[in-house]
Parts: structure tokens; C-alpha cells; sequence
């Protein structure tokens, strides 16, 4: 059953419809949160948040095909909140360029001490770990956009309609997030080479 | 085209949203421009490296449970499937009832309730319970005052009453032991007068014997006197 039926289901007043509805997005939305936010637990409770909003809001959607992207949208106005309450502290990419702090440094010694290709050696946790360091290196704007596309398969257009941005403002902030994950994860050594990519 | 320009393409390229036309175009840029193929290189490298981080489970079940309906709110489900002519209906309906409301006046004062209700408004009337307000305290005053004196009147009353009850009490007492002790005299002047008889008979019946005796000696010795003559 589509996210559709399952809607119109919930709004003639079968509960167990948006219990399929959760199930069917609690992870990708989870993982959503998490990614963004880069703390497990301020994800779930953002997850928790974001479904309870749907449940109260949902009669409000007024095209049931877009169910998830507007889950999203819910999703990424509460980790904005999130993080404008904590006043989470995202540097810039020329902060995380220049200002190498000591753990950037820890990073690239741990990978060189090997005399073999650091990619042999990074573990799949080390890799999430500095994965995830480097996407909160980079703005939010391009960090939410990169998360939608690269995680969450969106088309660009969605992503625009999400964010309420041009879609050509969208591609851009794409091309400029990548561009500085790439110099960041190249200056901690994790480049294609160490991971034996090939082009 | 410069080079910036292609930027948004080599997106559309590597995600796999690029037309046919639009990769034709920069794919001939890219084998011109060996600056923008690295760059395309790299990029796409980068997007493979992201890919290395995988999903995670949240390790957690949520559950909507759904509460029973207020019964304002199954009043207003039902309402709503309502066809319209009688949504309107129920809405001029509880419009009237509103106004009807709205303009109703309540008066509640010495004792009594009374109210006035009209659709559409009442006349403005000069507001009686502000100017009577001396009025009022004189009659106040003036109940108060009856309500005193007949209290004190009341009470009066019945402590007359309870008094009256008392001394009448009292007045059957004194009445009851003067009796009483009327009755204890007349006992005694009975005894006294029953033992008083009883001598002056026994004292009668001693001197008439005494009496016999003496006329018997006189007798005998008028009779020796005679025969000693």
C-alpha cells in the first residue's frame, strides 16, 4: 500500500495506517537526524518529534504524494531548531582548513603510522566517525543538501521544493559541499587512493 | 560557457539527473578542459567515499496509539458529515442562539431572578441598580432594622415565657410543700388532741372513783357516829 492509501487510511480513522507510515520511514528519518545533527540520541528524540508533528498535521498535507518529502522538511525545520537551540557550533571550511586542531593532527598520525596504504587500515567505524566529522566541518545549508542527495536519493527538484530554494541554488550549494568535504577528507589522507577507488 | 557554468551539470551527471543533450555537452567540455575533468574526477571520488558510510538501524519502535475521541470532537466529525444545506442550517441555528445569548440580560437582586433576552439587542436603559444604589441601602437599612426588632422581640418573648414557666414551676413547689406541711400540723394537733381527751378521761374516771370512795367513809362513819350515839 502506497503512502497515499495508507494516509487517507489514517484520516478515515485507522491508527495502525500511520504506524505503517512510521515504520516505513523511521529510518531513513533517523538516519536523517543523525547525519545533521551528529549526536544518536538528539536524533531519535528529533525523530520521535518529527512523526509526532505528522501524526497532528498530517490532514493538513495537501498532496498526499509528497508525504515524504514533507517528512523531511518536518525533519530538517526541527534539527534546524535543534541546532539553533544548542547553538551547535559549526565551523567553516576555511576554519577547519587552516586552524587544524590537534585532532585533525591525531587523525592523519594515526593513518601514517601505517607503512602500508592507510586504507587498509581505516576501519569502517574510523571511516563513519571521520565521515561524520567532516560533513559537520561544512555548512548547514550544504551539509542538509548533501545529506538529502547523497543519503536520502532525492531528486535535486525535491530538495529544492524541500528546502523552499531554487533548484540551481540547490546544485550549487551540492558542488561547493562536496568541493570541501573533498579537501577536508584529502588533508586527513582519505583520499580515493588510500580507499582503492577507481576513477 | 565557462568553467563555473559546468559546475551544475557534473551534479546532474553524477547523480544521474542529466539530459542526453546536456551530458553531450559536458562531456565535450570535460575532454577540452582538463582542469574541469580532474575536478569532475575528484568529485565523484568524494561522492564514493560519502557512500562508504552506511545507514544505521535507530534501535528504537514507535508507536501511535490513538485515544477515544472527545465528545465535542465525534459532535464535530459527526457535523461534518453533514451535507452542507444542513451545516448551514445548524450554523444560522447556533448563530441565533449565540445572539439570542449575547443580548440577554440577568437581574438578580432582593430575592428575585429576572432576565430579558432579544435577538437583536436591548434598549439601552439607564442603569436602575447604579442610581437606586441610596434607595437600596435605605431599604436595606430599614429591613435590617425589622429584622433586629423582630429578633429582639422574638427573644423577648419567649424569655417571658420561659420565666412565666419558671416561676409557675416554682409557685407549684412551695404550694406542694406548704400543703405538705399543712397536712404534717394537722396530724400532730390530731395526735395531741386524741391523748389530750384520753387523760382528761382517765383523769375524770380516777376522781369519780376517788369521789365514791369518799362518800363510801363518809358514809361509814356517819353510820358509826349513829350507832355509837
Amino acid at each position: 500500500m502506497n503512502d497515499e492509501l495508507l494516509i487517507q487510511d489514517f484520516i478515515a480513522g485507522n491508527a495502525a495506517a500511520f504506524n505503517t507510515l512510521v515504520w516505513r520511514y523511521e529510518k531513513p528519518i533517523y538516519n536523517f537526524t543523525y547525519r545533521y545533527l551528529g549526536d544518536a540520541d538528539q536524533a531519535k528524540d528529533t525523530m520521535q518529534q518529527c512523526f509526532i508533528r505528522a501524526f497532528k498535521s498530517i490532514r493538513k498535507l495537501k498532496d498526499q504524494t509528497k508525504f515524504a518529502a514533507w517528512l523531511y522538511q518536518i525533519a530538517a525545520n526541527l534539527c534546524k531548531d535543534e541546532l539553533k537551540r544548542q547553538k551547535y557550533h559549526t565551523f567553516s571550511i576555511a576554519d577547519s582548513l587552516q586552524n587544524d586542531n590537534a585532532n585533525d593532527r591525531e587523525d592523519r598520525v594515526i593513518l601514517a603510522d601505517h607503512s602500508h596504504s592507510p586504507g587498509q587500515y581505516v576501519q569502517k567505524e574510523e571511516l563513519t566517525r571521520l565521515l561524520h566529522r567532516a560533513l559537520m566541518s561544512i555548512p548547514e545549508e550544504q551539509r542538509i543538501v548533501i545529506i538529502m542527495k547523497q543519503y536520502h536519493d532525492l531528486k535535486f527538484v525535491e530538495i529544492a521544493e524541500i528546502l523552499k530554494t531554487p533548484i540551481n541554488t540547490i546544485k550549487s550549494r551540492m558542488y561547493s559541499g562536496l568541493e570541501a568535504l573533498q579537501k577536508i577528507l584529502k588533508q586527513w589522507g582519505l583520499d580515493r587512493e588510500d580507499l582503492g577507488y577507481e576513477m | 560557457m565557462k568553467c563555473e557554468e559546468y559546475r551544475l551539470l557534473m551534479m546532474d551527471a553524477i547523480y544521474d539527473e542529466i539530459t542526453r543533450d546536456d551530458l553531450k555537452i559536458l562531456k565535450n567540455h570535460l575532454g577540452k578542459c582538463s582542469e574541469c575533468r580532474t575536478k569532475f574526477a575528484t568529485l565523484k571520488a568524494t561522492t564514493q567515499t560519502l557512500a562508504q558510510w552506511p545507514d544505521v538501524e535507530p534501535g528504537v519502535n514507535l508507536t501511535f496509539v490513538t485515544q477515544p475521541a472527545s465528545r465535542l470532537g465525534e459532535l464535530l466529525k459527526q457535523l461534518k458529515s453533514y451535507k452542507t444545506p444542513y451545516r448551514l442550517g445548524l450554523a444560522l441555528a447556533t448563530a441565533l442562539v449565540l445572539l439570542a445569548l449575547i443580548n440577554t440580560r440577568i437581574h438578580i437582586g432582593q430575592g428575585q431572578f429576572d432576565f430579558e433576552s432579544s435577538l437583536l439587542g436591548q434598549k439601552s436603559q439607564p442603569p436602575t441598580t447604579n442610581l437606586a444604589t441610596q434607595t437600596d441601602l435605605d431599604n436595606l437599612r430599614q429591613e435590617n432594622y425589622q429584622l433586629v426588632t423582630a429578633i429582639l422581640e422574638e427573644y423577648s418573648r419567649r424569655s417571658k415565657i420561659e420565666t412565666a414557666v419558671m416561676l409557675d414551676a416554682f409557685f407549684n413547689e412551695i404550694e406542694r410543700k406548704r400543703q405538705n406541711d399543712l397536712r404534717l400540723v394537722s396530724n400532730a394537733m390530731a395526735q395531741v388532741q386524741y391523748g389530750t381527751t384520753r387523760r382528761i378521761d382517765q383523769t375524770d374516771r380516777a376522781l369519780g372513783t376517788l369521789i365514791q370512795y369518799v362518800n363510801l367513809q363518809n358514809q361509814e362513819q356517819r353510820d358509826e357516829l349513829r350507832e355509837g350515839n
